[in-house]
């Protein structure tokens, strides 16, 4: 009897745990159908990262993991699709990631949060076969674990 | 069966015990609201203005406005070109801009997106033309005139009183705005690693001339004290530069109630200040490290917020905007913050309501409102309101007058 309730005790977390990656995921896939007309299951692999409309997101770390993720003679994620999603008040940072393969959206009246995808820092998604597979926050040092897993250097 | 049965009571009972403990918080923390009973003699109008421009951005969030020989001028900070631009607003003129990459000036590297408030003009006041006083980061004072001549630099650091708990002194705009009390410029002071145990003065006076700064006897109050500062973004004491001559009158952006502090027999009366439709107090909410953060963004959108209050001289009223609470949750969609609806209400001196007004949902930009003789100003420059002119700064005035 106890070992069944463990048991049902951890189902009940695993289906916690995956229930919020799939929100992530339902919302995302939302606001990609309906303001952006893509389809994400049809896209495969890829990152979309979401630049929060907070002060101190875009900071030089970050512009360099940018820079490092779309970074057109990068090889080893050549079969990813990558996507930056920003908010209209932060787009200034666009000028600084010239001539990259980042496919750019620039959130202009504050639809993503209609969505549900606001986060108050950056947040970093990895989808293979269109499934996600990874989040992280793309904040403070944080950034260098996610580079670190990536293999990137922030020069 | 009977142990389900007992917790489901027990549930009922929980559930019951959470309801009532709301409802007794804002029994014994909101104060009785009065209603005037003239309502009927004041009638409310309201006008829109337009002032050509050309300035790139939409709304001033740091301003202040100057009265001088009978004269109105908006004195407002542009982060996009980094300027102090000033109008004439009786004119309805642009009249100058001044640049604050001046080398007379020690000012550089300011943030263009107004994100970062350590690079940034936090807030301004000025006493005259020849005095205007700059916030510059919560870093120093800057007093300068139109000629960009720098009267006085103070080093906000610097002159810190001793205390136990270390203390850094702010004042921003929309928050808790620098006003003179006397000659003396108020401002906040900010605790850190604050624990909530001890009651500490949060307004301090600061003398221009010496630099000497003094503590008021003013506190946060009981409700955040109970909650021990739990109020997630909605915690904050909130002021205005429009003041009745010898009272500070303040308020809390997580609360209905108006405080009015009064320096001569130093005195704080409560005045109860309830919206009828809504919540008249912001939820506590705790958070762990791990918590999801945008915790916090669902306790802003399903709380109230309070804005200043606004005193008008001219017509004898105070004036205090405010969000109310929704749900975030809007089938399968979000509500932001941007979706509250603005509510404006208008006091007598003795704070009895004379209106409440629903003003048209996604209209209005917050904390755009000021006061001159003609009337309470407010920027039509709501983030969802896409019809923008970049040629004019546009403004709607509410008036309200007493029936003749």
């Amino acid at each position: 009897m106890k070992i069944l309730s463990i048991i049902l005790f951890l189902l009940v977390i695993i289906s916690c745990n995956n229930e919020k990656s799939s929100v992530d995921e339902k919302h995302l896939d939302m606001y990609f159908r309906e303001k952006q007309n893509t389809d994400l299951t049809k896209l495969n692999n890829f990152f979309i990262v979401v630049i929060s409309g907070n002060c101190g997101s875009c900071t030089e770390k970050t512009i360099k993991f940018l820079k490092q993720l779309g970074d057109k003679k990068e090889n080893k994620f050549r079969d990813y699709k990558k996507i930056v999603i920003i908010p209209s008040n932060n787009a200034e940072v666009l000028d600084s990631i010239k001539n990259s393969n980042i496919q750019f959206i620039v959130d202009e009246g504050f639809e993503l949060e209609k969505y549900g995808v606001n986060f108050q820092r950056n947040a970093f998604f990895e989808f293979k076969n269109a499934k996600l597979v990874y989040k992280d926050w793309l904040y403070l040092d944080n950034v260098d674990t996610v580079a670190k897993k990536y293999s990137f250097i922030l020069k | 069966m009977l142990r389900l049965q007992f917790a489901l009571l027990y549930l009922l009972f929980l559930s019951f015990c959470f309801f009532a403990c709301k409802n007794s918080d804002e029994n014994k923390y909101i104060v009785k609201t009065k209603q005037a009973k003239n309502t009927n003699d004041y009638i409310l109008e309201i006008k829109s203005v337009k002032i050509p421009c050309n300035n790139l951005i939409r709304q001033y969030f740091t301003y202040t406005i100057l009265n001088q020989r009978n004269k109105n001028y908006l004195i407002g900070y542009n982060p996009k070109l980094a300027s102090i631009d000033i109008y004439d607003l009786d004119k309805r003129l642009f009249i100058k801009r001044l640049n604050l990459y001046s080398k007379k000036l020690s000012i550089s590297n300011l943030d263009k997106k107004d994100l970062d408030k350590s690079r940034s003009v936090n807030d301004i006041l000025a006493r005259n033309m020849d005095s205007i006083i700059l916030n510059y980061g919560n870093k120093k004072i800057i007093i300068l005139d139109t000629a960009l001549r720098c009267k006085k630099i103070i080093s906000l650091d610097s002159i810190v009183i001793g205390s136990n708990i270390p203390t850094k002194l702010v004042s921003y705009n929309h928050d808790f705005k620098m006003f003179f009390s006397g000659n003396r410029l108020v401002l906040k002071q900010l605790y850190s690693n604050y624990n909530w145990k001890i009651r500490v003065p949060v307004f301090a006076a600061l003398n221009l001339e010496n630099a000497k700064l003094t503590n008021l006897p003013i506190t946060y109050s009981d409700y955040l004290y109970n909650i021990k500062g739990n109020a997630g973004f909605l915690s904050s004491v909130i002021t205005s530069e429009f003041q009745k001559n010898d009272l500070i009158t303040y308020s809390f952006i997580y609360e209905s109630n108006i405080y009015q502090y009064n320096p001569k027999n130093s005195t704080i009366t409560c005045y109860g200040a309830k919206v009828s439709r809504g919540k008249n107090l912001v939820d506590s909410i705790s958070y762990k490290n791990d918590d999801d953060i945008n915790k916090w963004v669902t306790h802003h959108v399903e709380n109230p917020q309070f804005f200043n209050v606004i005193y008008d001289k001219y017509r004898k009223l105070y004036y205090r905007f405010s969000l109310e609470n929704i749900s975030q949750k809007n089938g399968n969609y979000f509500n932001t913050i941007l979706d509250k609806p603005l509510t404006l209400m208008v006091f007598n001196e003795k704070f009895e309501v004379i209106k409440e007004l629903v003003l048209p949902m996604y209209k209005y930009a917050i904390n755009t409102w000021f006061l001159t003789k003609e009337g309470l100003f407010i920027s039509p420059t709501h983030v969802k309101n896409k019809v923008f002119e970049s040629s004019c700064l546009k403004f709607d005035i509410i008036q309200i007058s007493k029936k003749k």
